[in-house]
């Protein structure tokens, strides 16, 4: 009698135990696509970040030359017009997917969070090898 | 005998007790704002979906139309709050218009809502805001981002209107285009009307004393300079928030004023990755910025949307915010232009280092006091007024700046955040210690003047 009731009790428990496993473990692996994935078109986003810091930066130093100032400014100046027309074209889809991330996939605050400090932490790790 | 007096007594205390309720009945009708419109849906039944919406498109704006410099911009999202929360100030319990409240307001005489009518405050909102932002950007507006201004009020009205009477819809769309009208004209005479058209608000000459601003690139001469005699929100935020004049200037290795250039100088050289990264991420970014201000309403409209404000918080989050970022800038660009204090870039080459080089470009106007330091001042005591009990206490990431290429940054207080805020100018090299400390100081004593001077609804979600 007393084998029955701990056969039944341990089938229970397993009953129980495995869809909490299978469905923590599938949250895990989710978070971990959701990052690969997001990685991609976040890398794109700073390495043209660091393209607007750096061109800000070699403006800066051609506008303290003043020798050929003015077509040099005028040739970066092409180059500074494209890379932040392509900044705010990749912001707005960086926007658009974050909020249908946020909206339909990551609801929660601290998954939000745990999505960012994971990203941050993938991308550190990896480096950004789009160019 | 006894009886009849009893009776008689008893009829009268009847009479009495009519008469009570009669006179109750008449108090609790006028003590409310306007029983009339009492039936119209609260401004609380409404969701703040569409004036994200806006305000999302308000920065994408400011990045992309000339002129808008941080200034300006904030200029702009103050009069656009106003007249968000006008619109549906009727629709809010114990709510009070900002006519009669705000500096110079009470000129312009707002929409009275029609007695005994029904109206729709979100479709209100949606015209007064759609209708005030097209004013605010007028003459410069990209067609790219009217056609995207338009399609959200259009849109907007649509979804709103369903179901709704054709009157209401009427009614409450007229009523909010009447509003902006007002807010519009009341902000031709604040000193910035259309300033996008002439930022830089030429001729304006700097003295040419030693301790005064110079150029810091090819632009030559500073921003605004005029921009602290505008007319701000509330007089006691230019009167009586104005900083202490900074430390004498002098080029003595041992005074005050080296010590702080010398700060700026190690704080440049000796700087960490991390600190690198926040002089960036506050930077607001070269070439794509709706500037500092515009950082700020980001935050905001993340808190509002994780919090599922409904459009009556999110109008009066925005107003409070619009106000307290409109009248920080004109405050401080006082201060600016009263003193006139040279940048450390410009100190440091000529006194200490002429190799010396900024993290981050710096702005073409005056160092004391920061700007930045200025308006997150002022936002955080309004972020810490709409969120907290006062304590400033929030966790929150912010990842407004991912879609530029930074990391998400979090934070568990509104003043922790500020600090970095004015403590990223020092890491940047393009402030003094002290252009951040006054300045955060300044912007503080701001935010907690328009929670406090101003009437605003006490309970609301």
């Amino acid at each position: 009698m007393a084998k029955n009731y701990q056969l039944i009790m341990k089938t229970l428990y397993l009953l129980l135990i495995i869809p909490v496993c299978f469905l923590a473990c599938g949250a895990k692996v989710d978070l971990d696509k959701i990052v690969l994935e997001f990685s991609e078109i976040q890398c794109r986003a700073i390495v043209l970040k660091d393209k607007r810091f750096q061109l800000a930066e070699h403006l800066r130093s051609i506008e303290l030359d003043s020798i050929h100032k003015k077509m040099e400014i005028d040739s970066l100046q092409v180059v500074i017009d494209d890379t932040k027309n392509k900044s705010l074209i990749l912001a707005d889809s960086i926007k658009v997917k974050l909020g249908e991330l946020f909206k339909n996939t990551l609801s929660d605050p601290y998954e939000r969070k745990e999505f960012s400090t994971l990203l941050e932490k993938y991308i550190r790790l990896n480096g950004c090898t789009y160019q | 005998m006894d009886a009849f007096r009893n009776t008689k007594i008893i009829l009268l205390n009847r009479k009495l007790s009519y008469l009570s309720i009669i006179i109750l009945l008449f108090f609790v009708s006028s003590c409310t704002r306007d029983a009339d419109i009492q039936n119209s849906k609260y401004t609380d039944n409404y969701k703040a979906d569409f004036l994200l919406a806006y305000y999302d498109h308000i920065c994408k704006t400011a990045k992309t139309t000339e002129g808008f410099f941080p200034p300006q911009t904030a200029r702009a999202y103050g009069y656009i709050g106003i007249a968000g929360y006008e619109a549906v100030v009727y629709g809010i319990e114990g709510a009070t218009s900002l006519q009669n409240q705000l500096n110079g307001f009470s000129s312009y005489l707002l929409p009275e809502v029609v007695s005994g009518q029904k109206y729709n405050w979100a479709i209100a909102s949606n015209a007064a805001t759609a209708r005030i932002f097209k004013y605010m950007f007028d003459k410069n507006l990209s067609t790219v981002n009217r056609i995207k201004l338009d399609s959200i009020e259009t849109a907007t009205h649509s979804t709103l209107s369903e179901n709704e009477d054709i009157s209401i819809v009427t009614r409450s769309q007229d009523f909010g285009y009447q509003v902006a009208e007002v807010v519009y004209a009341y902000s031709k005479t604040d000193g910035g009307h259309e300033s996008y058209l002439d930022p830089f608000q030429l001729p304006f000459s700097v003295p040419a004393d030693p301790y005064c601003w110079v150029p810091t690139g090819a632009v030559l001469t500073p921003l605004s300079p005029r921009w602290g005699k505008n007319r701000p929100f509330l007089l006691s935020n230019i009167d009586k928030v104005q900083p202490p004049i900074h430390m004498p200037f002098s080029t003595e290795p041992s005074s005050e004023f080296y010590k702080e250039a010398m700060v700026v100088y190690n704080t440049v050289k000796n700087n960490n990755s991390e600190q690198v990264e926040i002089a960036k991420y506050w930077a607001d970014d070269p070439f794509s910025t709706c500037t500092p201000a515009g950082h700020t309403f980001n935050i905001l409209a993340q808190i509002l949307k994780e919090e599922r404000a409904t459009l009556a918080k999110s109008s009066m989050a925005f107003a409070k915010m619009c106000l307290a970022e409109n009248d920080a800038f004109v405050s401080c660009w006082k201060g600016k232009y009263d003193y006139v204090l040279i940048r450390p870039v410009s100190y440091i080459k000529r006194y200490i280092d002429p190799n010396f080089k900024t993290v981050i470009g710096t702005p073409p106007f005056p160092a004391y006091t920061s700007g930045h330091s200025c308006e997150i001042g002022a936002g955080s005591r309004i972020l810490t007024s709409l969120f907290t009990n006062g304590s400033g206490d929030y966790p929150f990431t912010d990842y407004s700046q991912l879609q530029f290429g930074f990391f998400a940054r979090s934070y568990s207080n509104f003043n922790e955040m500020a600090d970095e805020c004015a403590n990223s100018r020092l890491y940047g090299g393009i402030h003094y210690p002290i252009d951040n400390s006054k300045g955060l100081q300044v912007g503080k004593a701001i935010g907690d003047n328009i929670n406090k001077e101003l009437e605003w609804p006490r309970i609301i979600n």
